[in-house]
C-alpha cells in the first residue's frame, strides 16, 4: 500500500489524496513579459526528478506541499504551505 | 438565523435506518437531526469568535471536548469547527452573526453512533486507520475514508460517532451494515480495553 503523511491526519493511504500540480510561483502578471507569461500558462517540466507539489487530504480538505521524487516515486516530505520553504 | 445552516429536515438515512434491521454483532444510531453547527475562518478569527462565546476550544486540530451541559466542539482543521448535540448553544451561534473573516459551514451531515460487540471488526474492515491504537485521553478525532466516504469519526470507548456528507449517508450506512450483518456476535468486550491479564493467564 502507497502511503503519504499529511502533516495534520498523520500516513494514510494513497487513496485519501489527491494531486494537486506541481508548486509554481505565478510571475507577476503586470511586469510579465508575454513570453513569460505564456511559459507559466502552457509549459510544464515533465523531466524525471525531485518535485514539489501541491496533494490535498481529501477528508480533511487540508493543502499542503509534498517533495516527491518522481523518478523513485517516493515521497521525500510534506510540510504545510505556510510553516517553511 | 442563517438560512442556509439550518438543520435538515428528515434524515438523510431515514429510508435506509428503517428498511435495515439491527445486525447483531453491531448497533446503528441515527443521529443526523442533532443539533449542529460549523464555521471556519482565516487567521485565528474561527477560534477566537467561538472564545467570546463561551465556547471551550481545542487546543490542536482533531481533537474534542465536551461541552459544558452535553454535545461536543471538533476541531476539524487548524481553523474549522464542529458543534454538534447541544440544542442552546447551536441557537446561541446561528442567532450571532460571526465576523467578517469567519464563515457558517453547512452541516446537514448523516451521523451515525456505531457500538456493539462486532465494532472494532467492523472498524477494520472498512477504514484503513487502526483506532485501537489512539489514545482515547487524547479526546482524537479522524478524518478519514470509510468503505471510500470521507467520514469524521470520534472513537469512544464503547462506541463511535461517525459523520459524512448527508448524500453519501445511506450508501455508508449500507456499506456497513451488509459487512456488518456478516460478523458473528463475540463476546462483549470494550475496543480499547487495557485489561489483558486473561491473556497472561491463559
Amino acid at each position: 500500500m502507497k502511503l503519504m503523511t499529511c502533516p495534520i491526519n498523520g500516513t494514510r493511504p494513497i487513496a485519501e489524496f489527491s494531486y494537486g500540480g506541481t508548486l509554481r510561483v505565478m510571475p507577476d502578471p503586470n511586469a510579465a513579459s508575454d513570453a513569460e507569461w505564456s511559459d507559466y500558462v502552457f509549459n510544464r517540466d515533465n523531466a524525471p526528478g525531485i518535485k514539489r507539489e501541491w496533494w490535498r487530504h481529501i477528508p480533511s480538505n487540508t493543502w499542503f506541499i509534498a517533495e516527491r521524487d518522481t523518478e523513485r516515486d517516493v515521497v521525500l516530505r510534506t510540510w504545510l504551505h505556510a510553516e517553511r520553504d | 438565523m442563517h438560512a442556509f445552516v439550518a438543520p435538515v429536515a428528515v434524515s438523510p438515512l431515514v429510508e435506509v435506518a428503517f428498511a435495515n434491521g439491527k445486525p447483531g454483532a453491531v448497533v446503528f444510531v441515527d443521529h443526523s437531526l442533532t443539533p449542529r453547527y460549523g464555521c471556519k475562518g482565516k487567521g485565528k478569527g474561527a477560534a477566537q469568535w467561538l472564545q467570546s462565546l463561551g465556547l471551550p476550544l481545542p487546543a490542536a486540530p482533531n481533537r474534542w471536548l465536551p461541552l459544558a451541559e452535553e454535545g461536543l466542539i471538533a476541531r476539524l482543521g487548524m481553523q474549522e469547527f464542529l458543534i454538534d448535540g447541544n440544542a442552546d448553544v447551536v441557537a446561541r451561534l446561528q442567532a450571532s452573526p460571526p465576523p467578517a473573516d469567519v464563515a457558517a459551514v453547512l452541516r446537514q451531515d448523516a451521523a451515525l453512533e456505531l457500538s456493539g460487540p462486532g465494532l472494532s471488526e467492523l472498524l477494520l474492515q472498512t477504514c484503513a486507520v487502526d483506532f485501537a491504537a489512539l489514545d482515547l485521553a487524547e479526546q482524537p478525532v479522524v478524518l478519514t475514508r470509510m468503505t471510500g466516504v470521507g467520514v469524521t469519526v470520534i472513537p469512544g470507548a464503547s462506541s463511535y460517532r461517525i459523520w459524512c456528507d448527508g448524500t453519501y449517508g445511506a450508501a455508508l450506512w449500507e456499506s456497513l451494515y451488509a459487512v456488518a450483518a456478516d460478523l458473528p456476535e463475540p463476546p462483549a468486550q470494550s475496543l480499547h480495553s487495557t485489561d489483558r491479564s486473561s491473556e497472561h493467564d491463559a
